[in-house]
């Protein structure tokens, strides 16, 4: 029983932690700089570009949506290397309880014929 | 063993790859840290397939069109200069990291017996690495990209009687045209994936089945090797490693995003300062030393040969280092570390 | 391990931790790439044409006019007022044609038939032909979106 139930929890979990950011990823206001001048979608545009195109955020919003987006990123990698370090001393742990046999090394690594 | 995993494992039998992991071996001494280099060349690979495919979603291979279609890319499509941006830092990225991978071998002496394939099967990911470079640049179809195409189909020409028929190959004729990019762009988005996976293959095979080298000495010394386990111990540091690379990529694309040129114009001079990529200067400055004839030898064809014999010398390395202990094992360290210098110090040069 | 009147071992709680989180992280990402692979094409929302080429018309000759990427259907009418319809079928989408010798448009797809004034009269379409405004301003005459 307590088992269903804790799949039930972990699942609920997964389940919102995919559904929030995707929801609040496509509902952020698009990060779309565009460079002047704006170009228009209209069918008789024939003009041939002739200064080279360097794609800067345009306004304070597009700014901001980029430092917004940085610190974000860089928050969410610091939590995952959090976890990740109790991960890698959890089996760093496993591992002193079984150590890995390690005979002198041969010239082919575990699988080798012999010389 | 839950319900559904077992339904999986009756079918696939994949805890044999688990399995595998737990039991593979990587060493643990001061030169673990070059173990990371391998991985993390296949996390840059990762984004270029997936921004690759991205941008091949919105980019025309025509040369009407290329050039009109990153500017769509970059300016109308939602992100588009983000994907563009990774795509073009990823492939720097992913180069430096396999000169990396590729020095850490040299000088660890990790290529020696039974390593030889693995190394070879490495020289030559290494090309298509390079070529994948080469034939990217030429897709955004602006003067830069169409210079530097111009003058690295140039170069074969030099070499000796198959010269002029590979730069004819390269380039769908004698100049540089629709039929070059078309070419350039099957190349770098199918024939030269296609490639590198297989080699990738062999590649990977052999690492695993002949197990992570030992540092030279221990090994000569039969000493015993302290070592992490693959899975789990040596993938969760190696994990941490890939989030901060993708972290670093993705400031770096966000805050350095590069510009695109205007069309290049098959008509128009060539642009002053024009330079290959950062991972062609020292071939670019080499040439440059060379005198135009050489005992009525064309300079560019006595430059081709010590290019080619060089490339050469470095694929046969480990049949060339046969014993590494031995002092020619130390001449060849040396002479490595030479031509390393040499890279560097003549890409340098060409930026001045 | 596992004390009792816990949910999970921490070996499972700092799997799942780390599978809900890795997940969510790559999830932030995904959001932007949907927008990615769905270019922006919006309908224009204006189309200006030299009112000398459609002033002409005979009253109940259509003519053709670009809206955006689809194609339009202009109509002079008796009173002098001109009435503009997008010409794609309002079933499945594919493109219409008029048949001038009976006053009908017809869409070749799945046989839908609309009347002069764009109304579905025979066939699956569902409603008529979407109406523009278009009114003449100055040398130009200006078709645009109907409001509602």
């Amino acid at each position: 029983m307590r088992n269903a139930r804790s799949h039930g929890v972990i699942a609920a979990g997964l389940a919102l932690a995919i559904l929030v950011p995707l929801l609040a990823g496509a509902a952020r206001p698009g990060l779309a700089p565009k460079p002047d001048p704006q170009v228009e979608a209209s069918p008789a545009k024939a003009k041939v570009r002739t200064e080279p195109l360097s794609p800067a955020p345009s306004s304070l919003k597009e700014r901001s949506g980029i430092v917004v987006f940085l610190v974000f990123m860089w928050f969410s990698i610091a939590v995952l290397l959090y976890v990740l370090r109790l991960k890698k001393r959890e089996a760093d742990r496993v591992t002193s309880l079984h150590p890995p046999v390690s005979s002198p090394p041969s010239r082919g690594g575990p699988s080798s014929h012999g010389s | 063993m839950n319900k559904v995993a077992a339904w999986f494992e009756e079918r696939l039998g994949l805890s044999a790859v688990v399995h595998f992991g737990a039991k593979k071996e990587v060493p643990r001494n001061k030169h673990t840290v070059w173990s990371y280099t391998g991985s993390a060349i296949l996390v840059f690979f990762a984004f270029q397939v997936v921004t690759g495919i991205l941008l091949a979603f919105y980019y025309r291979p025509t040369l009407e069109a290329a050039n009109d279609s990153v500017g769509r890319i970059m300016t109308e499509i939602t992100l588009g200069w983000v994907v563009r941006s990774i795509h073009s830092w990823s492939a720097t990225f992913m180069i430096v990291t396999v000169f990396v991978h590729l020095t850490s071998i040299a000088l660890t002496k990790a290529y020696r017996r039974p390593r030889e394939l693995t190394w070879m099967t490495g020289i030559f990911l290494l090309a298509v690495t390079l070529f994948f470079g080469f034939t990217g640049y030429l897709l955004p179809w602006d003067e830069v990209s169409l210079a530097a195409t111009k003058v690295g189909t140039d170069l074969p020409k030099g070499i000796p009687v198959v010269g002029p028929w590979v730069t004819r190959l390269l380039r769908g004729g004698d100049d540089v045209t629709g039929d070059t990019l078309s070419r350039f762009f099957i190349l770098h988005v199918s024939v030269l994936p296609l490639v590198l996976l297989a080699l990738l293959a062999v590649h990977v095979y052999l690492i695993q089945k002949l197990g992570m080298s030992a540092p030279l000495k221990a090994e000569l010394r039969g000493e015993k090797v302290p070592s992490y386990p693959f899975w789990p111990d040596f993938v969760v540091r190696e994990a941490s490693v890939w989030l901060v690379l993708l972290g670093i990529l993705m400031t770096v694309s966000v805050l350095f995003a590069p510009s695109l040129g205007p069309p290049a114009d098959l008509m128009a001079p060539a642009p002053p300062g024009i330079k290959p990529e950062w991972y062609f200067l020292f071939l670019f400055q080499t040439l440059k030393l060379f005198p135009a004839t050489v005992l009525s030898v064309p300079g560019e064809t006595i430059a081709l040969v010590h290019i080619g014999l060089g490339a050469l010398a470095l694929f046969l390395l480990p049949l060339i280092d046969s014993r590494p202990e031995t002092r020619r094992g130390k001449v060849v360290t040396a002479v490595f570390v030479v031509f390393l210098a040499y890279a560097v110090g003549m890409s340098v040069w060409s930026l001045l | 391990m596992r004390l009792p009147d816990t949910i999970a071992s921490r070996r499972k709680f700092l799997n799942g931790l780390l599978a809900g989180l890795g997940t969510a992280f790559a999830g932030t990402f995904l959001g932007p790439l949907v927008r990615y692979v769905i270019p922006p094409y919006k309908e224009p929302d204006e189309v200006r044409l030299p009112l000398a080429d459609y002033r002409d018309l005979a009253p109940g000759e259509f003519k053709g006019f670009p809206w955006g990427i689809k194609p339009g259907f202009l109509k002079r009418r008796t009173d002098g007022s001109y009435l503009a319809l997008v010409g794609v079928c309002t079933h499945l989408d594919c493109n219409v044609a008029y048949r001038p010798e009976e006053k009908k448009f017809f869409c070749a797809c799945h046989d839908g038939w609309y009347d002069e004034d764009g109304r579905n009269i025979k066939g699956p379409p569902p409603t008529p032909l979407r109406r523009l405004t278009a009114e003449a301003e100055g040398e130009e005459l200006v078709v645009r979106r109907a409001e509602g």
